[in-house]
């Protein structure tokens, strides 16, 4: 920036002077320097993109999964219903979703199939390059639950009460063999909750 | 600025003195060809639809150009995609006919009119190309296939049409600024001086159209679904609005050292910084750097919400916010009195609330401070009824409270509305000054004219409401008309001068009936207080009589 004060009486000449070209060069940094923020924001936006997709993706196969999974002839024993889990697996408290071989008619097992044997299985979340992880919620406190899924089982309230349904993360033990009302949401660049659907499984 | 015409008080056109154009008198007898382009394209009639043609047609380039951008969201133009055919079908249609009316006027054109082939002329300028490049695309893919993203590249092409705004104003930004630094040719086109012309004027619209864009993302981003489908779009639009408002916050920065009162080279800036317009356009880029550069270190989304500043940057034009700030300074120490009453009432009733209410309710009325959350909502009148009092003489004190808070927080609002009166008052009062002062020489110049166009846009006074005062200054001035105008404005009209002296003549022969002759010219003689000259002259306006 200059330090002399000119009037167009003073000028010597009316082009750009010293000052005005250090300004224009000035300009030109900053407007660099917004532009590289703005690439990076959108890159950012980009992952964001990918973790919706990815969300997309997983309720496309449970809802497609849904139409069929209480058929006779479903071919994914996993994460077909009607088959009733064995009592000692529903006892499991808060089994880790990645627990080795789970119980059939168990979400574990549902889970465990779809991370190994179909295309979801080579999602990855483009925050931390590494599969989905299932999460209980996400939280703006806690930046690594960026580009997680949080899969909730909507358990209708009985009647009258404040709220129509409670919302409660669908663990590896929990039984899938009946008609079940999910929610799928994902989580963002700063672990903020973007829900993608709601949708019977 | 140079001084045009002179408006004289006999001659008085509340119209001209507005600047605004009454209807086009156009011949009716004038050949169709002409009479049709003194209407539609003569931009050298007042009053005409040339204004309101270029006008139309600049918002209808801008919306194709939101239409263009729309329909690159899937999730926006798939479920409306006839609408956006419909909509493209209309600007061609607009923009055809606009196109054949001006091949169909080139004759009548100054630019074209002197060329042996007028029409030839105007398809082969650059504005005409433009024109039918903006249409050409469409009427192509019906006989050639092309490709979507080729002909809305094509389509983007509209835009150029904007040219024939800009390119005009660049022109008389250019002449009106031809003696000037550079750095006072930004001056003008950030800051509203006599140099701006209309390319101030379109500065000022892109920025407020941009205000608005990134005001309407920002509130739009709160709704979950919309933010689904458009986070991208959200990013970079938000990321384009920064550029344009920090390359804006820069322009003024630099250039305010032309402004009045703001020279030198830090303590100007520092100043010009200070200022409530300029902080708020820091505030409307400020959340953008912050929040890329520290969010890994903190949850910085609800600095998202400041970008709803950027709506106060269009308040920047606004007279009404200076008038807010100037009428609640000058009333602040009365609403500071009445700010005191009011905390010291919401204070005791709170206190007062507790010691009555806490036993019977501890939970509602756990501390003072939810007693304050009670006091204040039951004083305000606002009355959610989650806290309320079920002791006696806790209700007492409620029907006290509420009969009280009615008293007690209306009148910062009946100062304000007062002192808001009073000061619109006081305004038009120093418009009326204004316009005696400017009346009293008999004549408006041009410039006088600016002046008072500005004042009654900015007091958003009516015709009929500047009618009323001129014919009031009139009056006054016609009361006072008998006093003698000053002597340079008499020197400037023959007219007058004649009268003038030919007054001054008639005053002298009524001094010399009313003097003693003989005396008059012995006090003369004696202490020579008139030269031979003077006294001969004296002799001969009596000698007339």
């Amino acid at each position: 920036m200059d330090t002399t004060l000119e009037t167009a009486a003073d000028a010597p000449h009316l082009g750009p002077t010293f000052s005005d070209k250090v300004f224009l060069l000035f300009l030109v940094l900053v407007l660099v320097a917004v532009t590289l923020l703005g690439i990076k924001n959108y890159q950012e936006g980009l992952k964001t993109e990918t973790t919706k997709e990815t969300g997309e993706a997983w309720l496309a196969w449970l809802s497609d999964a849904a139409e069929k999974r209480f058929d006779d002839n479903y071919p994914v024993q996993a994460c077909k219903g009607g088959i009733q889990a064995p009592a000692n697996a529903l006892k499991r408290p808060n089994a880790q979703d990645t627990q080795a071989s789970p119980a059939l008619g168990t979400w574990g097992a549902c889970y465990q199939y779809l991370t190994t044997q179909t295309p979801l299985k080579d999602l990855r979340n483009p925050f931390t390059g590494e599969l989905p992880q299932m999460i209980a919620q996400c939280s703006t406190a806690d930046i690594s639950t960026a580009g997680a899924i949080v899969l909730e089982n909507l358990v209708a309230t009985p009647l009258g009460s404040a709220t129509p349904y409670v919302a409660k993360q669908l663990v590896s033990s929990d039984p899938i063999d009946y008609k079940m009302q999910l929610r799928l949401t994902v989580c963002d660049k700063g672990g903020d909750s973007i829900k993608v659907s709601e949708f019977d499984f | 600025m140079e001084k045009t015409k002179n408006i004289y008080i006999k001659d008085l056109d509340i119209h001209a003195i507005l600047g605004e154009e009454e209807e086009a008198q156009i011949d009716s007898n004038l050949p169709f060809r002409k009479w049709v382009y003194s209407w539609l394209l003569d931009p050298h009639i007042p009053g005409n639809y040339h204004k309101a043609i270029d006008k139309w047609v600049s918002i209808l380039i801008i919306a194709n150009l939101f239409s263009l951008v729309f329909e690159h969201v899937p999730a926006v133009f798939e479920p409306h995609k006839a609408l956006f055919d419909f909509f493209d079908i209309f600007s061609v249609t607009v923009f055809t006919i606009e196109y054949i009316i001006r091949f169909y006027l080139a004759p009548e054109e100054d630019e074209f009119k002197h060329k042996k082939m007028a029409r030839f002329a105007f398809v082969s300028s650059p504005f005409a190309i433009i024109d039918f490049l903006a249409v050409a695309p469409f009427y192509l893919k019906s006989f050639i296939p092309i490709d979507l993203r080729v002909l809305r590249f094509l389509r983007l092409l509209r835009i150029l049409k904007l040219f024939r705004v800009i390119v005009p104003a660049f022109h008389e930004f250019q002449e009106m600024n031809k003696q000037r630094t550079f750095r006072q040719k930004i001056h003008a086109l950030v800051f509203p001086s006599p140099y701006g012309g209309a390319m101030f004027e379109i500065c000022e619209i892109f920025i407020a159209i941009w205000v608005l864009l990134s005001v309407i993302a920002v509130v739009l981003e709160s709704v979950q679904s919309i933010e689904y489908v458009l986070n991208l779009q959200f990013v970079i639009l938000d990321a384009v609005a920064v550029a344009i408002f920090t390359v804006e916050y820069s322009l003024r920065i630099y250039s305010c050292v032309e402004e009045p009162g703001y020279k030198g080279a830090f303590s100007g800036r520092f100043k010009q910084a200070r200022s409530p317009s300029t902080f708020i356009d820091f505030m409307a880029i400020l959340p953008f750097f912050l929040e890329v550069f520290l969010h890994h270190l903190f949850d910085l989304r609800f600095l998202r919400v400041f970008r709803l500043s950027r709506l106060l940057k269009l308040t920047r034009g606004n007279d009404a916010t200076q008038i807010l700030f100037k009428v609640v300074s000058r009333e602040w120490p009365v609403m500071s009195a009445s700010a005191f009453i009011m905390v010291l009432l919401v204070i005791l009733t709170a206190s007062l609330g507790y010691l009555f209410e806490h036993d019977a309710q501890p939970d509602k009325f756990e501390n003072i401070p939810t007693s304050i959350y009670w006091a204040v909502i039951t004083l305000a009148s606002v009355g959610y009824g989650d806290i309320s009092p079920v002791t006696p003489i806790g209700r007492t004190l409620t029907i006290l409270l509420a009969l009280m808070g009615i008293g007690i927080f209306a009148i910062p609002a009946a100062l304000l509305s007062s002192a808001f009166s009073d000061e619109l008052v006081k305004e038009r009062d120093a418009l009326k000054a204004n316009l005696f002062s400017v009346l009293k020489d008999g004549e408006i110049s041009e410039e006088d004219a600016i002046t008072i166009r500005a004042e009654s846009k900015r007091l958003h006074l009516s015709h009929e409401e500047i009618n009323a005062l001129i014919e009031q200054v009139i009056k006054e001035h016609e009361m006072e008309e008998r006093s003698p105008l000053p002597i340079h404005k008499i020197g400037e009209r023959p007219e007058l001068a004649i009268e003038h002296y030919k007054y001054l003549l008639s005053q002298i022969r009524q001094l010399g009936i009313h003097t003693n002759s003989s005396q008059f010219e012995q006090t003369v003689h004696n202490t020579q207080r008139l030269n031979q000259h003077e006294l001969d002259l004296w002799k001969k306006i009596q000698a007339h009589h």
